[in-house]
């Protein structure tokens, strides 16, 4: 048996979601060669041979009108922050950790410079087949910025055969989404080519409170505006096996963006915009040794531009920021010794800016990891350990990790792992004078050490895990007042994060599901004067619970959904607090029989039309529907070879 | 040994020598570690240098040096106030020299045989003829001794003015007579505005977004002791103006005209007032609109008058520069007076060659029988100043709008101002200058100063603050930002929002000159609020001077 086809099994085993049936790309830089005997005797993931993670099947989802960030929503130990309304930025954070201490990747390429948050709007989901979400300190294997995660989006693949396939959704606030894909041979490989497009009014209801120091005064009824959204893209992928030991994947995905900024309930801008364009190609090439070993190299290159109009920027005219990054990553994985899966790694990358400042930071990074994975006990027991150091421009960074996976009988697995980990000050910190946040080139890299520990059940009708994991944060950097107008960014604090993460699944028939997800946070201040010294940290909800069931043969499926987080602060003084909020959405989804290619879903989000706001003064959509069609086809003979 | 089990060792030994963060409680600003809390060596008497250094009875610490408080002399290793002590009436002279009979009294230096029955030396203390409304020994009454250096006012213990330490959330008093400072004292997270409510300071902090009290009176060696009664605001409350029983709090970032009223003794819901602080409740809160900021305002009659600074950008902007009218005869049902607003985005801002600068109107004041506010004159995006600094003078009966200018040669960006009755003073912050890549930070400001006007509205003093010559532009001495400050008695108390510094000048008749700065014949600017070892920030919020 190939070492791919383990891994595919391995990866599916291991889902939360079941019923996937995509093929694996393994995360970057290298997974960990596993004997033979050992992965049999396993049904958990590779991808982190200790790690906790939670993957994200789109399909399961498809007719929902979700984007990224509401599919990543549900995640144990993800909170999300939302400035309300499709196309509008909308960010993550993991385990307490910042939203810029979450490495986000596509298809193993970095979305940003290390240290850098994400906008997970301008990911469409049309694009994406799966999500791996792996949680807990990984600078170990992938390098800096990756304080507390790594949030891996896989885009659709090319399948062997032909297909075409059509999606569109009409719904509230004037809101359209559509995608066109069309896969099949190609140059002798398999090739797919997706165009798809969105566009918002954003312009729902809120309830705006004019009288915040009166209690129980009405409220007044207001409109969103400027929060309109639009963009369109592409993505292309071919994969191509050049022999029987060599293969090449090659991806290319972009678009373009523009979206009003509304700003606050409070003090809306009406003249504020943003337009923004992406561009990203990679190529893989993977070979296989007849002693077993794997190298893999991966080459890539990415490019952001974006154009601020209007308030936000505070300049005359408009104020336009390109950002770059180009790299290498080559890594090499073998098993030795019968029982040690060795693997090494080493990365290039330089990543550039360019900004109306007068500064034009740029760096080189480099990294090397090198990892080991010993099994005993026939595979019943994998420990492992890595280390990977990297030199971002001015900042080196070393980060151990170590972590053990035990099978157990009965479908029972405990995971325990602990690692350090390191986030860069971004060029934004470092260098950029940008509208009212100066930078402070001072700063030191934050650094996090973080540790966990999960019990798993498996069963063919579901599966159960619980956990529970610690961090300490070093040097977090804060933006602080500074005179007259200006922010500013600090080394300040120590923090500690504590947490529980429970999820599971439950499929006792074809024709019902169940899933849930919960997550305990407390976070405390570690290090600080008294005004700070003990609180929590803000924007991070203690509690989060997520519960989806889904009822129905596959011609007539019902679903419905809960999104509940509690009370979170938004100052680091537990003084000022957005209140909890719950999110309910059902829908319907029909595959007529005599007509199995089209599939008709109607959504409706935010039943219960509860009004809550996100950041500080960003009103969330009221209760909306959206309808989505769907056609896919398959003119397939045979497969590829 | 094989090379798997090198990678495993290694990372493990590097794991358990990666280090835990240093973590703990740290002092606040200006404050360091005595036992298990934290003081402030420069001013506690109990703590004076070091801690556990305690200066004598009657002492209080200055500088981190224990020295003879204001209006006392040092007889005999003692200090004493020659003008009440029986042992050294009138004189320090040698040891019983001075001293009154057993049964006499001593009164302003005097030894008699009673107090007087007039006058305001009518209270026999021991024996001693004292004023309790105004002797800091004996204030209110007798052996009722004011702590630290706080004078005794009306018979009580307070420092005649109180700053706010906006970045280090805290508070700091003054003795005006001595410019002795007292200890630094925690208060909120960011103090913004100050106000006085009888013996209690309202402190509106711009963080928490609360209205906090503290007791003046400073007990136990510690003044501003945070009171149980808290009101919340709405968001960046800028300015708190009491007009008893109620008190007025504009929000800049909420747009609103918040009012509180005080109730005595039991709140609505039957909780009690505690404590000796102010029981308040919001009675109104007045939405002035989305983007409007306001920024301060000013009560006269029966009207309140608020500046709207207007938001980010021009769009932004164009929700302010006025001012608005509010009618407060019924406190508790303000109205915004439609017919009565002032437009400031027609007058004249006499831009510079390019500028499109908006009027950004941020301080107001009543000064003669008219309003002034202080036009920022700023560029709408980048908020540069783009015309001299301007004052919008306001007829409040006939809404007529004069312009003073108050000369680019000298004052860019007015932020404050205050009426001593005849001059009207303006601070203007000046143009900020930032040094370039990669630092961006604070370096100077042009065009910063504070300007006297005279009951003719012409300008007719200035003091331009300046760190001491020398390359470097004085070492040690933080750009100088000015911003809020106070009147008292002559004298100007100017905060400076960058160092932490207060200058204090002196207005004789027309003309301003510097008592503490860095070329003041009083000795170097009052060093009120600590500068933050992190940021390098100290930032004077707020002065009020105690009524």
């Amino acid at each position: 048996m190939g070492k791919i086809p383990l891994l595919v099994l391995a990866l599916l085993c291991a889902s939360p979601a079941r019923g996937q049936s995509a093929p694996e790309v393994p995360l970057p830089p290298v997974d960990v060669p596993v004997p033979e005997a050992a992965l049999a005797a396993s049904s958990v993931t590779r991808t982190s041979p200790s790690g906790v993670v939670t993957l994200i099947d789109t399909a399961a989802h498809q007719g929902e009108a979700k984007d990224t960030a509401e599919l990543l929503a549900p995640t144990p130990g993800v909170v999300l922050s939302d400035a309300g309304g499709v196309g509008q930025r909308k960010s993550l954070s993991l385990r307490g950790a910042g939203a810029t201490g979450v490495l986000v990747l596509l298809d193993g390429i970095p979305l940003s410079t290390p240290g850098s948050s994400v906008d997970l709007s301008r990911i469409p989901a049309a694009v994406v087949e799966r999500i791996e979400v792996l949680r807990g300190a990984s600078s170990a294997r992938y390098g800096p910025g990756t304080l507390n995660g790594v949030i891996n989006i896989l885009t659709h693949r090319p399948r062997h055969g032909a297909t075409l396939s059509a999606e569109a959704t009409w719904g509230s606030f004037g809101t359209a989404l559509g995608s066109l894909c069309a896969a099949g041979d190609l140059l002798g490989g398999d090739g797919l080519v997706m165009v798809h497009g969105a566009r918002s009014d954003g312009d729902f209801g809120f309830l705006y409170d004019e009288q915040p120091s009166l209690p129980n005064n009405p409220l007044t009824p207001l409109v969103r505006r400027n929060n309109h959204a639009s963009g369109g893209g592409g993505l292309l992928r071919y994969e191509h096996a050049l022999s029987s030991r060599l293969s090449l994947e090659v991806l290319g995905e972009g678009g373009a963006e523009a979206r009003g900024l509304a700003g606050t309930a409070q003090n809306p801008t009406a003249d504020a915009s943003e337009a923004a364009g992406h561009g990203l190609l990679g190529a893989r090439l993977t070979g296989r040794f007849e002693g077993g070993g794997e190298l893999t190299a991966l080459g890539w290159g990415r490019l952001d531009q974006t154009t601020l109009t209007g308030a936000p920027c505070s300049c005359s005219g408009t104020w336009r920021q390109v950002e770059g990054g180009a790299g290498v990553d080559v890594s090499y994985s073998q098993l030795v010794f019968t029982r040690h899966g060795l693997s090494a790694a080493a990365s290039l990358t330089t990543e550039w800016l360019r900004s109306p400042a007068a500064s034009r930071p740029s760096w080189v990074r480099a990294g090397a990891m090198v990892g080991d994975e010993v099994f005993l006990f026939d595979g019943a027991l994998a420990i492992n350990a890595t280390v990977r150091v990297d030199q971002s421009g001015p900042f080196t960074g070393v980060s151990p990790r170590a972590g053990a996976l035990l099978l157990l009988p009965h479908g029972f697995e405990l995971r325990v792992n602990g690692g350090q980990a390191h986030r860069p000050p971004t060029f934004l910190e470092l260098y950029l004078m940008q509208a009212h946040l100066a930078p402070n080139p001072r700063l030191r890299p934050e650094r996090g050490l973080s540790a966990d520990a999960a019990v798993a059940f498996r069963r063919e009708s579901g599966f159960l895990q619980v956990g529970g994991f610690a961090a300490l944060y070093e040097d977090l950097i804060s933006y602080e007042y500074y005179p007259p107008q200006l922010a500013r960014p600090y080394n300040f604090q120590a923090a500690r994060v504590l947490g529980l993460e429970a999820e599971g699944t439950f499929e006792p028939t074809p024709w019902l599901s169940a899933a849930g997800s919960y997550t305990l946070l407390s976070t405390e201040n570690l290090k600080d004067d008294p005004r700070y010294y003990g609180k929590s940290l803000p924007y991070r909800p203690r509690h989060k619970l997520a519960a989806r069931a889904a009822v129905g043969p596959v011609w007539l499926r019902a679903h419905g959904e809960v999104l509940w987080q509690s009370e979170q602060f938004t100052n680091r003084t537990e003084t000022v607090a957005l209140a909890s909020r719950a999110y309910v959405n059902v829908g319907l989804a029909t595959r007529p029989l005599p007509l199995r290619q089209i599939s008709i879903a109607l959504e409706f989000k935010n039943v219960l039309d509860v009004q809550s706001q996100d950041l500080d003064g960003y009103p969330l959509p009221s209760r909306g529907a959206y309808l989505t069609l769907s056609i896919a086809t398959s003119f397939s003979k045979e497969p590829h070879p | 040994m094989k090379l798997p089990h090198v990678v495993s060792l290694g990372a493990l030994a590097l794991l358990l020598l990666a280090g835990c963060p240093d973590t703990g409680i740290v002092c606040q600003t200006g404050t360091e570690r005595c036992g298990q809390g934290c003081i402030d060596p420069t001013s506690d008497a109990k703590n004076c240098g070091a801690c556990g250094n305690a200066c004598r009875s009657g002492q209080i610490c200055d500088n981190k040096v224990c020295k003879c408080s204001a209006g006392t002399t040092s007889c005999d290793g003692e200090c004493t106030v020659l003008d009440t002590d029986a042992k050294h009436c009138g004189a320090c002279g040698a040891a019983g020299s001075t001293a009154c009979t057993p049964t006499q009294v001593c009164e302003q230096g005097q030894c008699r045989t009673s107090c007087p029955t007039a006058g305001p030396f009518t209270t026999q203390c021991a024996a001693s003829c004292v004023d309790v409304t105004t002797d800091p020994a004996n204030c209110g009454g007798c052996a009722i001794a004011c702590e630290n250096s706080q004078s005794c006012r009306s018979g009580h213990c307070s420092y005649d003015l109180v700053a706010a330490c906006f970045s280090s959330g805290q508070l700091v008093g003054l003795q005006q007579k001595s410019e002795f400072k007292g200890p630094a004292e925690p208060l909120g997270t960011g103090p913004a505005a100050l106000a006085a409510y009888d013996q209690t300071v309202l402190v509106a902090d711009g963080i928490d977004q609360k209205l906090y009290q503290a007791r003046m009176r400073s007990v136990g060696g510690h003044a501003f002791a945070r009171l149980p009664q808290v009101a919340a605001t709405g968001s960046v409350p800028n300015q708190v103006v009491v007009d008893a029983p109620y008190v007025y709090v504009i929000n800049s970032g909420s747009g609103t005209l918040q009012v509180l009223k005080k109730f005595d003794g039991v709140y609505p819901d039957g909780g009690a007032v505690a404590d000796g602080g102010v029981g308040l409740l919001s009675v109104a809160e007045l939405p002035l609109g989305a983007n409007s900021y306001p920024e301060g305002l000013v009560k006269v009659g029966a009207s309140v008058w608020i500046p709207l600074y207007g938001g980010f950008g021009a769009a932004g902007a164009s929700a302010g520069q006025k001012v608005l009218k509010v009618n407060v005869s019924n406190p508790a049902a303000p109205a915004v007076v439609t017919a009565d607003t002032i437009d400031l985005s027609v007058v004249n801002l006499k831009p510079f060659d390019g500028g499109t600068p908006v009027a950004r109107p941020y301080a107001i004041v009543s000064h003669q029988g008219a309003l002034y506010v202080a036009l920022n004159n700023l560029n709408p995006d980048t908020y540069v100043p783009e015309g001299p600094g301007l004052l919008a003078k306001i007829n409040p009966t006939t809404k007529a709008v004069s312009i003073i200018d108050l000369g680019a040669d000298k004052c860019l960006n007015p932020l404050w101002l205050a009426s001593d009755g005849t001059h009207l003073l303006v601070t203007c912050g000046g143009a900020a200058i930032y040094n370039g890549p990669p630092n961006y930070e604070l370096v100077s400001t042009d065009k910063s100063a504070v300007v006297l006007l005279d009951s003719n509205d012409v300008r007719q003093s200035t003091w331009t603050p300046g760190c001491p010559a020398g390359a470097d532009g004085g070492a040690g001495c933080a750009p100088i930002l000015l911003g809020r400050f106070a009147l008292s008695q002559g004298r100007a108390y100017v905060g400076d929002q960058n160092g932490g510094r207060i200058f204090v000048l002196d207005i004789t008749g027309n003309t301003l000159g510097e008592r503490r700065g860095y070329s003041g014949d009083a000795g170097a600017a009052i060093a009120a609020c600590a500068v933050d070892p992190v940021t390098h920030i100290a930032n004077v919020g707020d002065i009020l001077a105690v009524p």
